[in-house]
This record gives C-alpha cells, structure tokens and sequence, in this order.
C-alpha cells in the first residue's frame, strides 16, 4: 500500500486567505434572546392573533372615520373658523400661541365632572337636600379647578417656552457636525417632536395635577366643610322659625 | 472734585454702523449672554427624558394615563394616609385602596381603548403630513390653504378619543372599583349599622314552651308549662 503524504504548502494557504472574495464575510451568531423570542408560545398563539384579527382590523376602521370626518364639511367649517379666529388673535397680540391642546384636556376633564355631578343627583341613597348641596359642592370645585388650570398653565407658559427655545438651541449646536444631510433631517424631526412634547407634557402635568389631586385632596374636603355649615345654618334657622 | 463719567459702550448715534461696534472678541450677540435653563439641558442630552418627551407628542393619551397612575397610586393615596382626617383607619385605607383601584383600572382602560385610536391617529397624521391631496383626493382641500389647519386638525385628532370616552370610562371605573377592590385587594366597604327605630320588647320567659316534641322525652315534659309559680 502506498502512503502518499500531503503536506501543506504555506505560499498556497496564504493565497487563499488573501482571496479578496473571502474579504467581505463576517461570522456573527444570531443572539440567543432572538431565537427564543420568536417561538414565544404567548407571542404565537395570542399576541400574533390578536394583532393580526382583532387589533389591525380595528386600526384600519377607525382609520376610515378619522379620513371621513376630516373630508367631511362641518369638520373643515370648525378647523377654518378655529384658524381664523387664532389668526386674528396673532394680528391683535404677535406672542400668541394655541391653547387648544389645553382646552381638549380640560373638556375631557368637564365631561368626566359633569358625569360625576349627574351621578350625585341620581344617588337615591341621599335625601334630597343632601343631593343638592353635594352636585353644588362639585359644581364649585369643578369651577375653580378650571379657573385654577388654565391659570397654572399660563403661568407656566413663558417659562416653558424658554425651556423649549434653549433646548432648540443646545440641540441644533448638537447636529451642526453632521455632514449627512439625510442623518441631519432625522436628527431635525426627532428635535421637533422633543420640542412638542415639553409642551405637551406640561399641560398634561398641569392640568392633571389639579384636576385628578388638587381638586378631590385639597378643594373638595374645604367644599364639603362649607356646604355642611351652611346647611347646618340652615336647618338651624328653620328650627327656630318653627319654634 | 473730578465727576467720573464712563462713556456708553455704544453711541447710540452710531449703534446701527458696523464701524462702532464694542471691541470685544468675545462677544457674539445677546442670545450667547443668556444663561441655558438647566431643564432645557438635561432634555437636551438625556436619552431617556427624550424618549418621555417622544411618548408625550405621539403618545399623548397615554402619557396622561401613566401620569395619572402616579397621581391615584402613590399621590393621592399618601396624601390620604398622611393627612388629618374625621375618617377612622379602615375608612382612610378604603378610601387610598380605591383611588389604587380606579388608577389601575383607568390605566387599563386608557390602554385598551387609546391604543388603537393613537396608532390610527399617527397613520392619518402621517399622511397629511406627506400629501393631503392624497387623503382628500382634492386640488381645493382646505389643509393646503393654511398650516394652521393641519396643526388644528391634528391636535383634535389627538385628543378627540379622550373626550369622546370619557363618561364611558368614568361609568366603567365606577362600576369596576367594588369588584377590584373585593377581590385584588381583599377589602369591602363597611356598610353603615341600621338605626333601630324600634325598642326590641323584653322576652317573657313565663310563655315559653317547653312541651318536648321528641317521642323520647315526651313522658317528662309533657305536662310541664314552664312560667314562675
């Protein structure tokens, strides 16, 4: 039997490793999370359906609506007087900025007192009296709540604006290096969604606060405490007209 | 006696010329003068307060869902503790276990119901934002008369699910906060004792009964009335 022996020759292994098609290849390992992720048994059988019967379908309809109520003619007639009339108010004062954000809040805010007073009077627990003086009570808190979140969120105003030009300014300085102009529109976008959302999420803030825990921690205890005097006095005197 | 008088850095005769403005290298106009606010700063470079103000403009329902649950589960709830009240403990403690309840079931409602409608909301804005002939499919459409417009519609796009829920959701809340509390938390509301209106007559023990009805001990007490002699 003849052995023939191979032996390895360097130059020719060299070559090989120089071949510019080798160049390019990289050996990178999927990450074990990815491989786990994708076989969830919760992501397969209910998230995946979910999204994919429930969810979608559902975006898509509310999709249609949102399309149809701004095609329709009431939506335009409410959005032009709306722009009209900010239009007039910059003509009158030039500093002057929208407040509708705020306004949706607080008319989310009324709706849900209002249900709230609706209910009180409904309450077939308490007598009448009673009744009244509580939807009073919450009338009255509701009112100043307003007053007070509208005026909080002004105050507010000048010095958010000054937090949200100086962080224009730091962030634009941040993205004058980039070359790509490309890269610098994604960096410009992302800028102005921060900035919005130091806005945003002051009026939340603000008005939430007073809403959701000055209003029932703070104003209603003092609210309820007055209407009890009150009908206290009242029952008092009409005691003594009795007597 | 000598006045001393410092000249004005700038004549005002001459502010407007190029050839009397202040000497000083290091001046670069007013705006490089005003101190940065430090909010302003951090927002500027932490990662992470960007991607809460990112949620606050695409997201803004649920950021005011999450920011409520801060309010109704730690806020309030200590506020309620800690504060001098009429109340007794058990009344304090039901009344922070309930504002825990309705900010969790607030939160889960906002999720269930605000999702769909901001993902909806973001595609719409999407395309406005590209091209609002596309969506209109007309040359005259009045979001191309004024940017104004779009901003308007937007912003009511945005908030308008919030308005339109919120009485549903306040009957929701309402209605699911005994059950939550009764069955997560383990606590129900004490139910007011009844006054009694009526003096409970005392018993008279001379009419009671004592006439066995058991065939065994019929023979003993068969006969027996009870009542004092």
């Amino acid at each position: 039997m003849n052995i023939t022996r191979i032996t390895p020759q360097l130059n020719n292994i060299n070559k090989t490793y120089n071949n510019p098609s080798y160049k390019n290849i990289s050996f990178a390992a999927a990450p074990i999370g990815e491989a786990k992720k994708a076989i969830t048994p919760f992501k397969k059988y209910i998230a995946q359906p979910f999204i994919k019967h429930i969810f979608n379908p559902t975006v898509k309809g509310i999709e249609i609506f949102y399309t149809k109520m701004i095609k329709s003619k009431p939506f335009e007639k409410i959005i032009t007087k709306m722009t009209e009339s900010q239009e007039a108010k910059i003509k009158k004062n030039p500093n002057f900025e929208s407040n509708l954000f705020a306004h949706l809040i607080v008319t989310g805010s009324t709706i849900l007192s209002c249900f709230y007073v609706v209910k009180t009077i409904n309450n077939k627990k308490l007598d009448e009296k009673r009744r009244r003086t509580l939807a009073i009570n919450q009338g009255a808190v509701w009112l100043a709540s307003t007053i007070m979140a509208y005026t909080v969120d002004g105050k507010l105003g000048k010095y958010t604006k000054k937090v949200q030009n100086d962080f224009k300014a730091t962030a634009l300085k941040q993205i004058e290096n980039i070359s790509s102009e490309t890269d610098k529109n994604i960096k410009l976008a992302s800028i102005n969604r921060h900035y919005n959302g130091i806005s945003n999420a002051k009026k939340i803030i603000a008005i939430d606060t007073i809403y959701r825990f000055i209003a029932p921690v703070v104003m209603t205890p003092i609210a309820n405490y007055i209407g009890n005097k009150l009908q206290e006095k009242e029952e008092a005197e009409l005691a003594n007209n009795k007597k | 006696m000598i006045n001393k008088i410092s000249p004005p850095l700038i004549n005002p005769k001459y502010n407007n010329t190029s050839a009397h403005k202040p000497y000083h290298p290091a001046f670069k106009g007013a705006d490089a003068a005003k101190p940065v606010s430090k909010l302003a700063k951090f927002f500027a470079e932490n990662k992470k307060a960007q991607r809460v103000l990112e949620f606050a403009t695409d997201h803004n329902l649920l950021f005011g869902a999450s920011f409520a649950i801060i309010i109704t589960c730690l806020l309030r709830p200590t506020s309620i503790m800690i504060l001098p009240s009429k109340k007794n403990k058990d009344d304090q403690k039901y009344a922070a276990a309930q504002s825990i309840g309705s900010g969790i079931i607030g939160f889960g409602l906002s999720t269930l119901i605000f999702t769909p409608f901001e993902k909806a909301a973001k595609n719409v804005k999407a395309a406005i934002n590209k091209d609002p002939n596309a969506l209109i499919k007309d040359g005259s459409s009045y979001l191309l008369k004024n940017k104004k417009n779009i901003a308007n519609a937007t912003t009511i796009l945005d908030r308008l699910p919030d308005v339109v829920f919120a009485a549903p959701k306040g009957i929701l809340t309402v209605a699911l906060i005994p059950p939550i509390l009764k069955y997560v938390f383990g606590m129900e509301k004490k139910k007011d004792k009844p006054k009694q209106d009526f003096i409970q007559p005392p018993i008279y023990y001379g009419t009671i009964n004592f006439k066995s009805t058991t065939s065994k001990n019929k023979t003993v007490f068969d006969n027996f009335n009870g009542g004092v002699r």
